[in-house]
């Protein structure tokens, strides 16, 4: 009876009780403990030993070569993905904003099924389309853009097309969630006072674009920020993305102490840049769209 | 009828339209529709939602094409021009600030683009703040507006640019009714002060009424009568316009005899009435007789002359300053009217004498 009670009286707390219970035993523990074990001591040939020692932190941020070619290497690798892929998304999301009925409804579905394949799968596409005698190359070459097969497979220019591949459903998911709520008005007054339509794009739909350029780029750099599957698969030890260092240290070199420490690097240095990123953006622009 | 040389003849500045013709797939929106508007001149398109009358409006603006027709403004054909290249100001519904720039910005954007220096710019966006009593606003943001001052703002912008004529689609229908009714004064007076052309889409007929030069009255994409506020109210020439415009009391029947400038008319249910005759009737003519709810009088008394009928207060319906009595006939007719609230008042029940003078009664065509 009390129970009831409390649950009637309190239906938004009750509704929330799914997603907590979720959330704290498939997030809050898993990081809570890998937390703890990222203090933990790491005994080579053997497993690990319970411990509070800085050691697993010390030896990735003490060690130039981990901060220069994995920490720095991994931020560049997302910053330029991500721009890219806003790039990219921009034009598809502003015409897919202007469709409407059935059209629109075939285009975001279009746009959003890469999202309903596995990753895995994708990046096996990608890899029949980047072979040496692969699609791209054989079109290239027909075309005469190329005089000899390219390499993609294992380099950075695969690497980082997928990345961009995968990132843009997520891109334009975000973009159109600020282009479709424009009212088309506003750049009909643009016109109406003499802008042609560079113009009024230029000088309305973009700037009244831009927090959902933001939100995408915010979801795109932490995705591409902790890529694991793309540059395993495409790129290999050459290209040690965050991820990939994560994934060698814990299941080839067996160092789990280690691996939980440059996941917690990876986290906190995510938030940290996030966090850096929203509050510039939020001086620049939101604060005086009122957003 | 004017004639078309009057219309379309001499006067080749203010608005235009000629035979314009819109379809959306199979449905024709705007159907052939032609009007002119004179230079200075205020002219209102009144009509249902879904007449046409926008549609009509973003051609003009030139956001939409038309199929067939041109449209003419300030005596250039601007057909086939982009929206951005007409001498247009266009004042939307909702307004359509733009939320990222301020109050100055906004009004100023037009002038910008048009390569003006920023000192004239200065003077040009004070001098319309200061017509449009928005002094002082220049660094709010729309947000930071009420809804009056949004609307004074998006008219502002469009006076900034010193258009040829004005277009506004119900720019006062998002506003609560005391500044609505404000709104229009204000407009008015502006627009005799500046002489601005301006063509106002509203279905509101009140406000169609009370601001127009002239009133277009359109239909199912049609312009079914142009005519002086007074001329649509007065002398409908159709049932859409009589019943669209105002409230009215709707006869049928058929004309008895016709005898010098007055017709004997005998209704559906047999009383006979007496109707002044302006335009050729026939007798034996199926036709509609109506009369405004406020030319009919009511008394206790039967008063003297034509067209006298006892009847039944059915219902009392107060407006405060008016009062609307439902009154039924003998032979179960109803008719509604509408007196001042001045001395005499009828309460439901009531034996009364209705009145319908025969100069207040005339004649419309029943619809096809």
């Amino acid at each position: 009876m009390k129970i009831r009670n409390w649950i009637f009286r309190n239906p938004p707390l009750f509704l929330l009780l799914p997603g907590a219970l979720l959330l704290a035993s498939f997030l809050v523990i898993p990081v809570g403990w890998m937390i703890r074990v990222s203090f933990y001591q790491n005994l080579p040939g053997s497993y690990m030993k319970a411990a509070w020692i800085l050691d697993n932190y010390k030896k990735f941020l003490g060690d130039l070569w981990y901060l220069r070619n994995v920490l720095y290497f991994s931020f560049k690798i997302a910053a330029f993905t991500t721009f890219l892929t806003i790039l990219l998304a921009y034009p598809p999301s502003l015409y897919i904003a202007k469709s409407r009925g059935r059209k629109k409804q075939v285009l975001l579905t279009m746009t959003l099924s890469p999202l309903l394949i596995g990753m895995v799968c994708l990046i096996f596409g990608w890899i029949v389309i980047f072979r040496g005698q692969g699609l791209l190359n054989q079109v290239a070459l027909w075309a005469g853009l190329i005089s000899e097969p390219v390499k993609y497979l294992y380099s950075l220019k695969g690497i980082i097309i997928c990345l961009v591949y995968i990132s843009i459903p997520f891109a334009i998911l975000n973009l159109l969630d600020s282009l479709g709520r424009l009212d088309p008005s506003l750049e009909e007054a643009a016109m109406n006072v003499g802008a042609n339509r560079w113009q009024s794009f230029r000088h309305i739909t973009f700037p009244l674009s831009t927090p959902g350029m933001f939100a995408g780029s915010l979801v795109v750099f932490a995705l591409n920020f902790s890529a694991f599957a793309v540059p395993l698969m495409l790129g290999g030890e050459r290209f040690p993305m965050m991820g990939l260092v994560i994934y060698i240290q814990s299941m080839e070199l067996n160092n789990i102490p280690f691996a939980a420490a440059i996941s917690m690097i990876l986290l906190v240095s995510s938030m940290i840049i996030l966090f850096l990123y929203s509050k510039a953006i939020h001086r620049h622009f939101f604060r005086r769209m009122g957003l | 009828m004017r004639s078309m040389m009057e219309e379309y003849g001499e006067d080749k500045r203010g608005i235009s339209l000629k035979n314009v013709t819109k379809r959306f797939g199979h449905l024709v929106v705007v159907d052939s529709v032609s009007f002119h508007v004179k230079e200075g001149a205020f002219m209102s398109l009144l009509g249902p939602s879904g007449c046409g009358k926008t549609t009509t409006l973003r051609m003009i603006a030139g956001f939409l094409k038309p199929e067939r027709g041109t449209i003419n403004i300030g005596g250039v054909d601007v057909t086939h021009l982009p929206p951005f290249k007409r001498n247009v100001g266009l004042v939307f519904q909702s307004y359509a600030l733009w939320p990222h720039m301020t109050v100055f910005e906004n009004i100023s954007f037009g002038l910008k683009l048009d390569k003006i220096k920023p000192k004239a710019i200065k003077k040009k966006v004070g001098d319309v703040l200061s017509l449009t009593n928005l002094s002082g606003m220049e660094n709010r943001y729309p947000r930071e507006l009420s809804g009056g001052q949004q609307q004074r703002v998006a008219l502002a912008r469009a006076l900034a640019l010193d258009p040829a004529v004005f277009l506004l689609d119900e720019p006062l229908s998002n506003l609560d009714r005391k500044l609505r009714v404000y709104m229009r004064v204000e407009l008015k007076q502006l627009q005799k002060k500046l002489g601005m052309t301006i063509l106002y889409v509203t279905h509101d007929q009140e406000e169609a009424l009370s601001m127009s030069d002239r009133v277009a009255i359109m239909n199912k994409g049609r312009i079914i009568q142009v005519g002086t506020p007074d001329e649509i109210y007065e002398n409908p020439q159709s049932m859409f316009t009589a019943d669209f415009v105002g409230n009215i009391n709707m006869i049928e029947g058929v004309i008895l005899e016709i005898s010098g400038r007055l017709a004997t008319f005998k209704t559906r249910d047999g009383f006979l009435l007496k109707v002044s005759l302006e335009k050729g009737m026939k007798p034996g003519a199926r036709v509609n007789v109506a009369i405004r709810p406020e030319k009919l009088s009511v008394s206790r008394q039967p008063p003297e002359g034509e067209n006298v009928f006892p009847g039944t207060v059915k219902f009392v319906d107060y407006f405060g300053s008016l009062i609307k009595y439902f009154v039924e006939l003998e032979t179960g007719f109803q008719l509604m009217a509408e007196n001042q609230n001045l001395d005499a008042r009828f309460n439901a029940g009531e034996k009364v004498y209705l009145k319908l003078e025969p100069g207040h009664c005339y004649f419309i065509e029943p619809e096809a």
